[in-house]
């Protein structure tokens, strides 16, 4: 067992409030599970050596408002939750009706109550870093939308890495009520060494729609393991995209769980990464029930010894007649020593589906290629413009402009400094 | 200003052009007709650069430069412009942010100074008025989801913007409905002066009752078959292309 498993386990059995048994159940799983190795499927790709060192507890502090002009976030007429090395900062403002936010320590026992019978219902039970962030489970926030209320105003979720050398657990939970609406924005930054294990889980109500975009903007020497569980009800709607640069180490499972019919999901990802950095993407998609639709788009540039780790896996039940499910996964490699590693996996049990998946290691096309030159854009300009195209073909189909308009000026300016 | 003489070329191994000679001086409008797959858009294509075309012999020359020599973006720089048959479509890459790269390497190459974002920006859409594209299409991705008139405009904004020295448009007619043929009559006629030549490529004489060309030539099978005034794509409409064969077997 390593050391940061043991480590783990020991700090568990230190804490002491209600959601102790949450912590118990996943140190005992822990105690079952081995550390993974180079023959672990899972993380095959994805060495973990990084995290064998020591890191310290972050220390709660206060975000001043030159530490938050430093932050430079974007004006996106938003609500913003900021965690300062994962501790949430006071809310400012006016909370729109329907919504609420609570952390897990301040809520009363009948809340306590209902927020046990949540945390669990969307995260696999075997994600070996679910579990650690289970066991070290102390508080996280509950970010509720009641039945029927439509938050238009994004709620921005920004974690800040700031402490080198610091250990961050963090936990969310996002319910939404029946016909319920939000729009949930992840803006993940930073640039100091920092070890992030986050769990976000997500439930929709029944005809509940979610608008998700995140930014995994985290520099090299941020070591980030995230897991993202999203369950739908009946004709729920989940539109998300993700957007990420590589680190050392960065792994994201993304997971949708269809619990119930017709509901859609439509899935942008993308990364951009350059030097030695790494990015791991394992989604999974559960059509449990029949009539579901999930379209998947994955692009990714990648560029100098940089690697990109793709596992999409698919997986249609039984029940799941007339499900329709697209995977399609494009990658444009810029260096020679650029890797990719894409995998998509379809599990199909039902007989009545429709279902399609590529992955591709693409090529800039040829006749785009001659008309950009045919205007006199010189040749290798024309490449990068393509390039960046290829990743904003994406980004320009958001509905929300102010995002839109954030992600389009973040992936340009990223993508030019990977030019230099 | 454009000279062509004794042009061949083939794609993977099948010949296409055969001996073209075609000789256009400055402020010229010369029209070429002929029929489907003839080699007109290869002609347009193998004069602008695109790869996959082999020159086996023969030359072309823009204001006595050896076109041939060029990268594609140099015999745009040098004053050339081809208005595409079938423009391309390039998501993600917007429209307004492809014509402002474009001026830019013009003026690098020129030497000059770029224009100002606002001075671009005024440009721009001046010239979409002219076009009649509403400005909406500066923001959308280069030709996508357009209709085929509206690629067309949006090759004649590109081609005002950029003021080259010699136009070809490959078909811009073909697809446009009658306001919008007019447009791109009006735009070619504003733009002509003793400096600018056109070649034209059209299957109609409709285009050409609007832009009075100098010159009208049928090219078939790979080769400038007959030349004359703007009376012989009148003959053309009238009589097709058939008689020019059984001329030539007579
Ligand atoms: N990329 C290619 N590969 C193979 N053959 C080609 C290619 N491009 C053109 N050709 C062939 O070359 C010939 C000339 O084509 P071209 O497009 O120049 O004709 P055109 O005169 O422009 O015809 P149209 O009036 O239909 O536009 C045709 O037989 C065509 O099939
Ligand atoms: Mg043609």
């Amino acid at each position: 067992m390593s050391e940061l498993l043991t480590k783990a386990i020991a700090k568990s059995e230190q804490v002491n409030n209600y959601l102790h048994p949450v912590r118990d159940q996943a140190r005992s799983r822990l105690a079952a599970s081995s550390w993974p190795n180079r023959k672990t499927e899972a993380w095959r790709y994805t060495p973990l050596r990084a995290l064998e060192q020591s890191w310290q507890p972050s220390v709660p502090s206060t975000l001043s408002d030159e530490a938050l002009a430093r932050l430079d976030l974007p004006q996106l007429g938003s609500l913003d939750l900021i965690w300062l090395d994962g501790h949430l900062q006071a809310v400012e403002g006016q909370l729109p009706e329907g919504l609420s936010l609570s952390r897990f320590s301040d809520l009363s026992s009948d809340h306590r109550q209902s927020l046990m019978q949540q945390l669990g219902q969307t995260k696999p039970e075997h994600h070996l870093f679910g579990n650690i962030n289970d066991a070290m489970l102390e508080d996280g926030l509950w970010i509720d939308v009641a039945p029927n209320a439509q938050i238009t105003q994004p709620i921005r979720l920004v974690f800040a890495a700031t402490q080198a050398m610091t250990e961050v657990q963090s936990r969310v939970l996002v319910t939404l009520g029946d016909n319920a609406v939000a729009h949930i924005v992840e803006h993940h930054l930073g640039e100091v060494r920092q070890w992030q294990n986050q769990v976000f889980e997500l439930s929709l109500g029944n005809h509940a729609r979610l608008d998700h975009q995140a930014l995994y903007a985290q520099q090299q020497e941020c070591l980030f393991i995230g897991g993202w569980h999203c369950a739908l009800g009946q004709s729920a709607e989940l539109n998300s995209l993700v957007l990420a640069q590589g680190s050392q180490l960065k792994r994201i499972n993304f997971d949708v769980l269809h619990r119930h019919q017709h509901a859609s999901a439509n899935l942008d990802q993308m990364y951009l990464l350059a030097g030695k950095d790494l990015f791991d993407l394992h989604s999974c998609i559960e059509h449990e029930q029949a009539n579901g639709q999930t379209n998947q788009r994955v692009r990714g540039l990648v560029a100098d010894q940089a690697r990109a780790v793709f596992n999409g896996r698919i997986h249609i039940h039984q029940d799941a007649q007339k499900t329709a499910a697209a995977l399609n996964t494009r990658t444009l490699l810029l260096s020679s020593q650029a890797e990719v590693d894409a995998k998509p996996e379809l599990e199909i049990y039902a007989d009545d589906v429709r279902c399609a998946h590529g992955a591709t290691v693409s090529q800039l096309d040829d006749q785009s290629l001659n008309y950009l030159r045919s205007r006199g854009v010189a040749k290798h300009q024309a490449q990068a413009m393509l390039s960046l195209g290829f990743m904003q073909e994406l980004v320009a189909d958001l509905k929300h402009e102010s995002a839109r308009n954030w992600l389009q000026s973040y992936l340009k300016q990223a993508f030019w400094a990977l030019q230099e | 200003m454009l000279k062509i003489d004794q042009l061949f070329a083939q794609i993977e191994d099948k010949g296409i052009l055969k001996g073209l000679s075609l000789d256009v001086k400055p402020g010229e409008v010369h029209a070429i007709m002929g029929p489907n797959g003839a080699g007109k858009s290869t002609l347009g294509n193998v004069l602008s650069g695109r790869d996959g075309y082999e020159v086996t012999s023969g030359s072309a020359s823009l204001d006595g430069k050896d076109l041939l020599a060029m990268e594609i973006e140099e015999r745009s720089h040098a004053g050339l412009f081809l208005a595409f048959q079938y423009p391309v479509e390039i998501p993600g890459v917007s429209n307004l942010e492809f014509l402002k790269t474009a001026i830019e390497a013009h003026c690098q190459a020129k030497g000059v100074e770029p224009p100002s974002s606002a001075e671009f920006l005024k440009q721009a859409r001046q010239a979409c008025k002219q076009v009649n594209l509403p400005q909406e299409f500066l923001k959308r991705g280069v030709n996508e989801g357009f209709s085929g008139g509206e690629k067309k405009r949006n090759e004649m904004l590109q081609m005002m913007l950029l003021q080259p020295k010699l136009c070809i448009l490959d078909e811009t007619d073909s697809g446009l409905d009658i306001d919008a043929l007019q447009t791109v009559a009006k735009g070619v006629n504003d733009m002509r002066s003793p400096e600018r030549s056109f070649v034209i490529i059209t299957h109609y004489q409709r285009l050409l009752d609007y832009i009075k060309p100098d010159f009208v030539h049928v090219l078939s099978d790979g080769q400038i078959v007959r030349s004359g005034d703007a009376s012989l794509a009148l003959e053309l409409e009238k009589l097709g292309y058939g008689w020019l064969n059984a001329e030539e077997s007579a």
